[in-house]
């Protein structure tokens, strides 16, 4: 049994210096709908509900695992749900401007760039911009491109935005502003460059201040929110509970509740067990807890891994990739997770807990049919155990999507390839977007091993996709077009691993054009 | 005004205001990159656009239920589930309206509620009006409506085969254009398919009518 305090229901969180304690509040509310309906500030727009066009994007800081600094991330305001913000800091456009009037440089330099027509998305623009200028020194133009896959403008082409990013490091000292030059203003966190500034030291001792002394546990008419705040904890909490919904991003939960409009009433919220975070290398595997998010997961799957970094570059978009987690991606069992291709081409294992006993699986026994997994009820992903890539082993991934950032797959892939004298001694085809769950092409797997690597057995492995796969149209791609581009896919790793990448003259020999 | 008088004009006004300052008159803005006049609006969060406005008391949300097939005739609508719905305080459709069931802006030809037959996937077959966004959005999913469906035409190509067209076909024409190509030296042959843009900024579409003295309206829109 866990004590309650009398508020263990009470969000709090920090806005403008001040704290905000919000009493059992509906558990799907979202911050944006608080901000713009229940406190009225209208700086934050809506413009998707979907967590893709970032009108909505917001800072917040919190304390990082070891509580040693801030972390300052841009997330979509209108997909998080509001008891999320349990513990942490949330910075809006309002919160930019100094109470002397004084622009922030990013707000500035998209004044001086005329980085705004209609102005509806800039809010946006200048809240994932503002986490950029706090998270380095400097940013070359890939950078800022990459920043912004997850804002959306219409109107200026994003010409003049990227300049203003450029520019908001070197402010003008005779930049006209809408106000007075002030004295130094409680701004100055904001404007100063690092994390480690006296600023930044008070936000953090007041986070410390809010720590909690036993879980959030949120009771609303609506429904039920908890977050537990240990690995032990979370186990028996859904155990008991098992019919109650586990959230980590909630970036497609959230639009469960925004676009599907559906009642949650049980939620069990995993952002505060730091075990869950818990990154572990050894001489074998790289192990990654099921709540690590993608963007902490980038740079040691890159380390390990650098043919999946296109592929992490463009997944969702740095708002999503801040809280969505590998856990939340894999038990999602979506068709078209993004990193599902890639764990099952690297022989990923999960560890599975159901209260205090743990077991592997390997994804590729993971899904049991559309949307179904091997989970228990009561049983979650603890962590992701990937075996580390052998010098002999090649690996390549291509992702296909109508846009090249911040898109839903049509087809993404990963093979995985090790050969010894030209013969393939092992291979692994992994796809997603290509049937009801993501999935290894065993059949032409089959075809391959033992063959030289070459034309010939790519032309036979072709043939055997078509057994393996049962694309769907949608309105990404249709199902020709999927099994054309799977088939085209598997051409183009032979052309890579040759070293070459021209497009062949020939490629549609033996293959059927619709 | 011919160049020698603007210069003048130019001067004349410059030595006015001592011959500086921001106050030097129209002619010193040209070539100059003036900011956008709301652009400290938009970077601060404090430009209003319409769903920014404070909600008047007792407003009612309005969802609109929209056709799932291209082109079909409407054989049955019923509202009676989607007026029973909880929250739901109204729901119109083609018949309730007392005017011209048209917004077309140039042309008579676009029905605010499908009269019977729609002509497109997403076409506004009725609305309803509920006490908040929710219950609108939700009551929507309770019509009974009954499609007979026809074939749709779905590009321009397969438009051009029937010879369906939206508005009779021009041509602009200017010179022989036939005599030119014939006469060419050398002669290209291609095709180019470009799709349709419309300017799509961000701001979702909304607006809010509330009704005032002596039946009239105020009704407070995004543009």
């Amino acid at each position: 049994m866990r004590s309650h305090d009398v508020d263990s229901g009470v969000v709090r969180f920090v806005l403008d210096g001040q704290t905000i304690e919000i009493d059992n509040p509906p558990p799907t509310r979202t911050v944006l709908q608080w901000l713009r309906e229940d406190v009225g500030r209208v700086g934050t727009k809506e413009g998707c509900a979907e967590g893709d066009c970032g009108a909505c994007t917001v800072v917040v800081l919190s304390r990082s695992d070891g509580a040693t600094k801030l972390d300052v991330q841009a997330v979509n305001a209108c997909i998080q749900f509001l008891p999320t913000l349990d513990g942490k800091e949330l910075l809006t456009v309002e919160s930019l401007r100094a109470p002397d009037g004084q622009l922030h440089p990013i707000q500035q330099a998209m004044v001086d760039c005329h980085a705004s027509q209609c102005g509806f998305c800039t809010p946006g623009f200048v809240m994932s911009l503002f986490a950029l200028y706090k998270n380095s020194r400097g940013a070359s133009h890939q950078t800022i491109a990459d920043t912004l896959s997850g804002n959306l403008c219409r109107c200026t082409g994003y010409r003049p935005i990227v300049e203003a990013a450029t520019k908001m490091y070197a402010p003008k000292s005779d930049a006209p502003t809408t106000d007075t030059h002030g004295a130094h203003s409680s701004s100055d966190w904001l404007t100063r460059f690092g994390s480690t500034d006296t600023g930044a030291t008070d936000k953090l001792v007041r986070l410390t201040n809010l720590r909690r002394s036993s879980s959030l546990a949120v009771e609303n008419p609506s429904g039920r929110f908890y977050s537990p705040r240990a690995l032990g904890e979370l186990a028996q909490l859904y155990f008991e509970k098992p019919q109650a919904l586990l959230l980590a991003g909630g970036t497609d939960v959230g639009l469960w509740v925004t676009k599907l409009a559906k009642d949650l009433p049980s939620i069990i919220y995993l952002g505060e067990v730091a075990e869950l975070r818990a990154i572990r290398v050894d001489a074998n595997h790289l192990e990654l807890g099921a709540g690590v998010t993608l963007t902490r997961a980038m740079e040691p799957l890159s380390q390990h891994f650098p043919q999946l970094t296109e592929l992490l570059r463009r997944y969702a978009s740095p708002p999503i990739r801040n809280v969505a987690t590998l856990g939340g991606n894999i038990a999602n069992a979506s068709p078209i997770g993004d990193s599902m291709p890639a764990l099952l081409a690297l022989d990923a294992q999960l560890v599975l807990r159901l209260d205090d006993v743990t077991r592997e699986v390997a994804l590729d026994d993971f899904y049991t049919g559309y949307q179904q997994t091997q989970l228990r009820a009561g049983e979650f992903i603890q962590s992701i155990r990937v075996p580390l890539l052998g010098s002999h082993q090649h690996m390549a991934v291509y992702k296909v999507s109508k846009r090249f950032d911040q898109d839903i797959s049509a087809v993404c892939v990963a093979f995985c390839v090790s050969l010894n004298n030209g013969v393939i001694t092992h291979v692994r085809l992994a796809f997603g977007g290509v049937a009801a769950v993501p999935l290894r092409a065993k059949k032409a797997e089959q075809v391959m091993l033992g063959q030289p690597f070459g034309e010939e057995c790519i032309h036979e492995a072709m043939g055997a996709l078509r057994d393996s796969l049962t694309p769907l149209s949608d309105l990404r791609a249709s199902s020709a077009y999927r099994m054309q581009v799977s088939c085209n896919l598997l051409w183009k790793l032979l052309l890579q691993f040759s070293g070459q990448l021209d497009v062949p003259a020939n490629l549609g020999a033996g293959l059927e054009h619709s | 005004m011919g160049e020698q008088s603007v210069r003048d004009a130019a001067a004349s006004v410059s030595a006015d205001n001592g011959g500086g300052g921001a106050q030097e008159g129209a002619i010193s803005a040209i070539g100059q990159p003036l900011a956008h006049d709301s652009a400290h609006l938009h970077v601060t969060g404090l430009a209003r656009y319409c769903d920014d406005v404070a909600e008047p008391r007792n407003l009612l949300h309005a969802a609109v239920g929209m056709s799932t097939s291209a082109h079909a005739d409407l054989v049955h609508v019923s509202l009676s589930r989607v007026r029973s719905a909880p929250g739901v305080v109204l729901a119109l459709s083609a018949g309730d309206i007392p005017g011209d069931n048209n917004c077309g802006p140039v042309f008579d030809d676009d029905p605010i509620f499908a009269p019977g037959v729609v002509h497109y996937a997403g076409q506004s077959i009725f609305a309803v009006a509920a006490t908040t966004v929710i219950a609108a959005r939700r009551a929507v999913h309770h019509a009974q409506i009954d499609y007979r469906e026809s074939p749709s035409i779905l590009t321009a190509r397969e438009a051009h085969a029937a010879g369906s067209y939206v508005l009779p076909s021009e041509q602009l024409v200017r010179g022989d254009s036939r005599a030119a190509i014939d006469g060419a030296a050398h002669r290209l042959t291609g095709a180019v398919t470009l799709g349709g843009q419309d300017q799509f900024y961000l701001e979702g579409h909304i607006a809010i009518a509330s009704p005032e003295e002596d039946g009239a309206m105020h009704v407070l829109s995004s543009t």
